[in-house]
């Protein structure tokens, strides 16, 4: 071997050398890079879960806040209410303690008169001062003063006025006085425009406070009311309106028994949406066919049942209160919705009828219905209330469901995949996501899936495999130059080093070919468990879609249920019903 | 498209209910309280039977009969006709619903995937839920589902 030869073959196992160390560098850097990779997907998925985990404690924060927030105005307002007409509910118990004193005979008129005077000194621009006066003044027979106070509340609250006396009257028994203030009040009123104090009149209809005169009376008159307000579109409307938005209400909360349906159906919302509304059916059932029985202990006595709607007509808040009651119906719904202001807001929506001042009569029947707490409405009279409200709640119960089914998607799609990708072999397996929809068969759907997989599981493990060929070549090539350079100076001496060179690049080429190799069967593990995971969900889905159909249905199924009880509304308490009730007997023996 | 045309069978006039599409004239039977002009009135049992009849596999002829006075009725005690109805489909599978053309009198059965020609689309879930006799579609795409007892919901 001359010297050239020996200094050629030293540079060739030089290069040789570096080539190995250059792979076995890149390899590293591969590596490394992967290994980044996954490190900055590990990061970027706890940073989202982190923030997912920071806004639930900030929603969660801001609704304590709001909670505590809202407690502390209920309190703030009722001490302001307090404060400001707390001095009304003397006047307002003084007022039926009148009457009950006169009854039994323990007051003498010398002291009803001195309180109802201090009262009406003390109780500025309230109604019902003047009207304690005038009754004081009844008994001592002062007509004049009698007069002038009657005038004096009449001026402040025409309408609370007359009521008061027309049911005092008929609490005394003087029927024909008590039809006239009745007739009087009626006549004064605009039924698009009534008081909040209307509410007492469908008391008294639930009651049968007035005997047979003022129930024609009001029956004629309510009658034709309500006629002329149903050709009105917009008043008619306007009620559909509530009772949907009441309908609205009471769908069930969003399902979280549908996980892979919701993981991966891009309809899953809407699927929710539409059986939230389908469950509103039984709870319309259970809330309304369930309403409260009106106390069947009823008294027979006349006095006690007038003085019960005497205390609802002067217990009422007058409307320079009503901004304070809005607010604290707020507050209230607020503390209600767990301090969700958003919720308390529409809540308080479809409430805030209940708060005006006036509204027609079609408005004051839903209010009794809906909230008849609001206007002071005993159980008895929203029963009547919601059975004359029958027409509307249909039209909206029909226009309700109507509109959840036509929002039914005809269409449910499955997206199944990770667009990020999989990671497998130190490199990243980018497999589409796959879209399939249950309009086709779910066997189509799966072979569909399977297929989509496994077309590109190969082709992506073969971009792992160590490419043997160059190696091979590189290696025989150096091998064959070693036995070509060095046979000349000693053919022993070649053959040995050769196969000394040969057998080390062989271990490592093998080693590194072992090594892919291994990583493809690690990868086509791993990536057949994705495939399987992925038919996995699609099973399942199928499975949550046929539980979710069963479920649609037999909600949606008792839409007839709801329909029917809204119909029957109507025959169970017929349009002449609330005047047909019982009719109080009055003291003097006789029914009335 | 997919669908297919149902093959279609010659009844006899239903002399029990006496619910036989009359021609030209077309007897108005059962009149309803109509909405002047709205469609909304409760649709009478005999035009209620007459539009089921549309699906019950009728002769061309007789097709075009009840159709006309179908056209007829609604025109005259509703002052407009629908384009057509989607009803839910009893053939079963693949059919979910059918489309029932009044102009020119279509019958054509749907299988959930197939779809429909604009404006009937909007009537297609509503028609599935079973829940309605069958949907009209008017021109401008105005839906009225219809109750069994003939009540319309609506809009």
């Amino acid at each position: 071997m001359t010297e050239v030869d020996r200094q050629l073959h030293n540079k060739v196992d030089q290069v040789g050398n570096r080539v190995l160390r250059l792979t076995e560098n890149l390899i590293a850097v591969s590596d490394q890079v992967s290994a980044v990779d996954t490190a900055q997907k590990q990061t970027q998925d706890s940073l989202l879960a982190l923030v997912t985990e920071f806004r639930s404690f900030v929603r969660s924060a801001a609704l304590t806040a709001n909670l505590h927030s809202a407690e502390t105005q209920i309190l703030s307002v009722e001490e302001r209410l307090e404060r400001e007409y707390g001095h009304l509910k003397r006047v307002r118990r003084t007022a039926v303690g009148i009457l009950q004193a006169f009854d039994v005979g323990l007051a003498t008129q010398d002291t009803v008169q001195q309180i109802s005077e201090e009262l009406m000194i003390e109780s500025p621009r309230y109604w019902l001062a003047p009207a304690l006066v005038a009754l004081a003044a009844w008994p001592r027979d002062d007509r004049a003063l009698c007069d002038k106070a009657v005038e004096e509340a009449f001026r402040r609250s025409p309408e609370r006025t007359s009521l008061l006396f027309a049911l005092i009257l008929r609490r005394q028994g003087r029927a024909d006085g008590a039809v006239r203030w009745l007739r009087h009040y009626l006549r004064a009123q605009n039924p698009d425009a009534l008081g909040r104090e209307f509410a007492v009149i469908l008391e008294c209809i639930a009651q049968g406070a007035f005997g047979p005169a003022g129930r024609d009376l009001m029956k004629t008159t309510l009658a034709g009311w309500r006629e002329t307000l149903m050709t009105d579109d917009e008043a008619r409307q306007a009620q559909v309106r509530r009772w949907r938005a009441e309908i609205d209400g009471l769908r069930g909360p969003a399902s979280a028994q549908f996980p892979r349906l919701s993981r991966c159906s891009p309809q899953w919302p809407v699927l929710d949406e539409v059986l939230r509304c389908a469950g509103a059916h039984q709870a319309l059932l259970d809330t309304y066919a369930a309403l409260p029985e009106p106390d069947t202990r009823l008294s027979d006595r006349l006095e006690d049942t007038v003085d019960d709607i005497l205390d609802r007509l002067v217990g009422e808040y007058d409307s320079e209160e009503l901004p304070y009651h809005r607010e604290l119906a707020l507050h209230r719904a607020v503390v209600a919705a767990g301090g969700d202001r958003d919720a308390a807001q529409r809540a308080t929506e479809v409430g805030a009828a209940s708060y005006e001042e006036r509204s027609d009569y079609l408005s004051v029947q839903t209010t009794a219905a809906l909230d008849p707490a609001a206007i002071g409405a005993s159980a008895a009279t929203q029963r009547l209330s919601v059975a004359a409200c029958g027409p509307w709640i249909a039209e909206a119960h029909a226009g309700f469901s109507r509109d959840y089914r036509a929002k039914a998607p005809s269409e449910v799609e499955l997206h199944i995949g990770d667009p990020a990708g999989v990671d497998a072999g130190g490199r990243k397996c980018r497999i589409p996501v796959w879209k399939g929809s249950f309009n086709t068969d779910v066997d189509a759907m799966e072979r569909s899936l399977v297929s989509h997989w496994e077309r590109r599981i190969e082709p992506f493990v073969q971009t792992l495999a160590y490419p043997l060929r160059n190696p091979l070549l590189l290696m025989a090539g150096v091998v064959v130059a070693i036995l070509l350079v060095l046979s000349g100076a000693s053919v022993g001496f070649a053959v040995l080093l050769a196969l000394f060179v040969g057998g080390v690049w062989g271990v490592v080429v093998y080693q590194r070919w072992d090594a892919a190799d291994t990583a493809q069967d690690d990868a086509r593990e791993l990536l057949h468990r994705h495939k399987r995971e992925a038919v996995d969900q699609l099973r399942g889905s199928a499975a949550e879609l046929a539980d979710w159909q069963q479920r649609y249905r037999a909600a949606d199924a008792v839409e007839g249920a709801a329909r029917t009880f809204i119909a029957s509304l109507a025959t169970t308490t017929p349009a002449g019903a609330p005047f047909e009730g019982r009719v109080v007997t009055g003291s003097e023996g006789g029914t009335v | 498209m997919g669908h297919i045309e149902r093959p279609r069978r010659a009844v006899r006039p239903d002399t029990a209910t006496g619910a036989a599409p009359a021609l030209g004239g077309g007897t108005r039977r059962g009149s309803a309280p109509v909405t002047a002009g709205a469609p909304l009135g409760i649709r009478p049992p005999p035009l209620l039977h007459a539009v089921r009849r549309l699906d019950a596999g009728l002769a061309d002829e007789a097709l075009r009969e009840t159709a006309a006075w179908l056209r007829e009725h609604y025109t005259n005690a509703y002052g407009t006709a629908p384009l057509g109805y989607v009803a839910p489909c009893f053939l079963g599978p693949p059919y979910a619903d059918h489309l029932l053309g009044l102009d020119g009198c279509i019958l054509e059965h749907y299988a959930p995937a197939d779809p429909m020609p604009a404006p009937f689309p909007a009537a297609r879930m509503l028609a599935r839920s079973g829940a309605y006799a069958y949907v009209e579609v008017y021109e401008g795409g105005l839906v009225l589902p219809v109750l069994a007892d003939g009540t319309v919901v609506r809009p």
